[in-house]
């Protein structure tokens, strides 16, 4: 089932005039990777607390696996919500509340009715999906480095087994190997186990390997909402969107204006990834392109040249 | 769970209020805590509250806001309310039932200790919401330095109270990360039985307390490394001036102390 945002707007209690969501309608598919980006301020965390009902619209509807969140209603089944819903928050080092890993990383599925072995157990799998050793069970979670803490606090919501999981720019402070690793992670979640992942994230060219739909915001709206070959197409949309154009978007769009060619899928179903690998095989074929077209024009001036030193 | 937590944040109106000088605001405030505990008759009560809220409304600040400042306290005052009810016993006996005995001057003395609590903390809410927290502990600075001759030193209960006033929101808005987060986790603590719930509530307190031990510690050490040193002669960021507006401000709570006390 789809997840549906119809209209949803959110005004904080502490500033109603103000809508940090101004009616935000989109739709994202089951088992999609999906991306959000936008500038600073411009509603995304706000967005991703609606996914598990933390936060309520105030005027609108969202509509996720089959549960309705409106503003009035009392949700049926808050619990199972959050259980198939795994919402990693922004910040999630200052998240961690017991008083060791274990505990912290067995609290999600011991509220969700599993035993204390089982729930033990998913909590080492859980820490080995994000690459920690179990040597840190024992440990306390304040004790730990910035980025093992967020790592466990990223393991917290896997080892509830979600089926939707939700991320608020969960690489920010990791360093580049485990920042691959993660995104590499979530993806193999998604293509076999078929989870949905919603990821913020302020770097585009990260996760554009792995997008299948792509959200923008800027101030509390959707800017811009599809594919990322569209997302390429219309990337001045991002400077209006106060954001920078990534690296591969550049490189490709130069490379088109001096070849006079455009950067094209070779089958309609093929994902424009904009990995590295995509784009020198774009580059490789817009410059061959471009070789063939300017050798006819060569031998042509050539032979123009010769019949006249005739 | 946001509405509540709205104590010790300012919120920024531009207001005559906003721009007293704290040590007129201070004052007015003793003097109304004063007042306040000195109401007697049904009259005191009006006119001290119909005064206090137009005054509060002068602020700008929506008075709902004010009132919710009181919110955190309601199960202290709805258990006040009902010990004072069962346990005073003047005036009239209106209720026997086995050992349960109601008076109407129980009632009385209920209704007017909690109408008591929530004028004094509706309107102490005025100062935080009104005045920078660093305006206030200067202003506190000022007032309390007559204190040297005792070798207490005004500075630093002032900087321990800005700093206790600057981390009320952050710590709050940390508990509140915590309690989302576990939320998320399945355990809404809007959802739990009571039992549960107070459970949670104590789960919260080891965090919170280790969150606040650390930025006591980052604090320390980001003071010291730009040189900080207490009591070293420092420039003041405000310059307070006492202005008409302050007096006019003061001499409303003198005539109202005087209105209650005297007639
Ligand atoms: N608890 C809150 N109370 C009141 N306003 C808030 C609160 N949280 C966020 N806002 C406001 O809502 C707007 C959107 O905030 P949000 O946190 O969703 O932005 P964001 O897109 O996640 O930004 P960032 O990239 O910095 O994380 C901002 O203008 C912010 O000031
Ligand atoms: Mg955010």
């Amino acid at each position: 089932m789809p997840i549906v945002f119809s209209e949803v707007s959110h005004a904080y209690p502490t500033d109603p005039s103000y809508l940090a969501l101004d009616r935000i309608q989109f739709q994202i598919q089951e088992g999609q990777f999906v991306g959000i980006i936008g500038p600073t301020g411009s509603g995304k965390s706000t967005l991703l607390q609606h996914f598990n009902a933390i936060l309520r619209p105030t005027s609108g509807r969202v509509q996720i696996l089959d549960f309705q969140i409106t503003p009035g209603e009392k949700i049926h089944d808050v619990k199972k919500l959050r259980q198939r819903i795994g919402l990693v928050f922004q910040f999630p080092e200052q998240q961690l509340f017991a008083e060791t890993v274990e505990q912290d990383l067995c609290f999600g599925p011991l509220n969700f009715g599993a035993t204390t072995d089982e729930a033990k157990a998913l909590a080492v799998s859980a820490l080995e999906l994000v690459g920690l050793g179990t040597d840190l069970l024992d440990r306390s979670p304040f004790q730990l480095s910035g980025g093992q803490m967020r790592k466990v606090a990223i393991a917290s919501v896997l080892a509830m087994n979600p089926d939707v999981l939700v991320l608020d720019e969960p690489t920010a402070t990791l360093d580049p190997k485990s920042r691959a690793d993660f995104l590499e992670l979530l993806h193999k979640l998604c293509k076999q186990q078929n989870k949905t992942v919603i990821v913020v994230t302020h770097r585009l060219d990260e996760v554009l390997p792995y997008t299948d739909h792509l959200l923008v915001m800027h101030e509390g709206r959707i800017g811009f909402e599809g594919s990322n070959m569209e997302l390429f197409q219309q990337a001045e949309m991002l400077k209006k969107c106060k954001m920078a154009i990534p690296k591969p978007f550049q490189i490709l769009r130069t490379c088109e204006l001096i070849t006079h060619q455009a950067v094209a899928l070779s089958t309609p179903n093929e994902r424009a990834t904009f990995s590295i690998e995509w784009v020198a095989h774009q580059i490789d074929r817009m410059m061959t392109a471009w070789y063939t077209s300017v050798e006819g024009e060569v031998s042509h001036a050539a032979k123009v040249h010769l019949r006249q030193s005739d | 769970m946001q509405q509540k937590f709205i104590f010790g944040r300012v919120i920024e109106t531009g207001s005559w209020v906003h721009q007293l000088d704290p040590r007129s605001k201070m004052t007015a405030m003793a003097l109304f805590a004063v007042i306040v505990v000195m109401l007697q008759s049904l009259t005191d009560f009006i006119v001290v509250t119909a005064t206090s809220q137009i005054v509060l409304y002068s602020t700008r600040i929506k008075l709902t806001t004010y009132w919710r400042a009181v919110r955190p306290l309601k199960y202290l005052m709805l258990f006040i309310f009902l010990f004072q009810i069962f346990l005073e016993s003047g005036g009239e006996l209106l209720v026997s039932w086995g050992p349960i005995q109601i008076y109407s001057g129980g009632i009385l003395t209920a209704v007017f200790t909690v109408w008591r609590m929530f004028l004094f903390v509706s309107f102490t809410a005025l100062l935080t919401f009104t005045t920078a927290p660093a305006k206030l502990t200067q202003g506190l600075e000022d007032i309390l330095k007559p204190l040297s001759i005792f070798r207490i030193s005004a500075q630093k209960i002032a900087l321990m109270l800005t700093i206790a006033l600057r981390f009320i929101p952050t710590i709050l808005e940390e508990t509140q990360r915590i309690v989302k987060a576990q939320a998320s986790r399945g355990a809404d603590l809007k959802e739990l039985p009571w039992k549960d719930k107070a459970k949670t509530m104590i789960a919260l307190l080891v965090p919170v307390t280790v969150c606040a031990f650390r930025r006591a510690e980052d604090l320390v050490n980001s003071m010291e490394s730009r040189g900080y040193q207490l009591d070293a002669p420092r420039s003041k960021y405000f310059i307070l001036t006492w202005q008409k507006q302050d007096t006019l401000f003061l001499s409303i709570f003198v005539l109202l102390g005087i209105l209650v006390f005297f007639i």
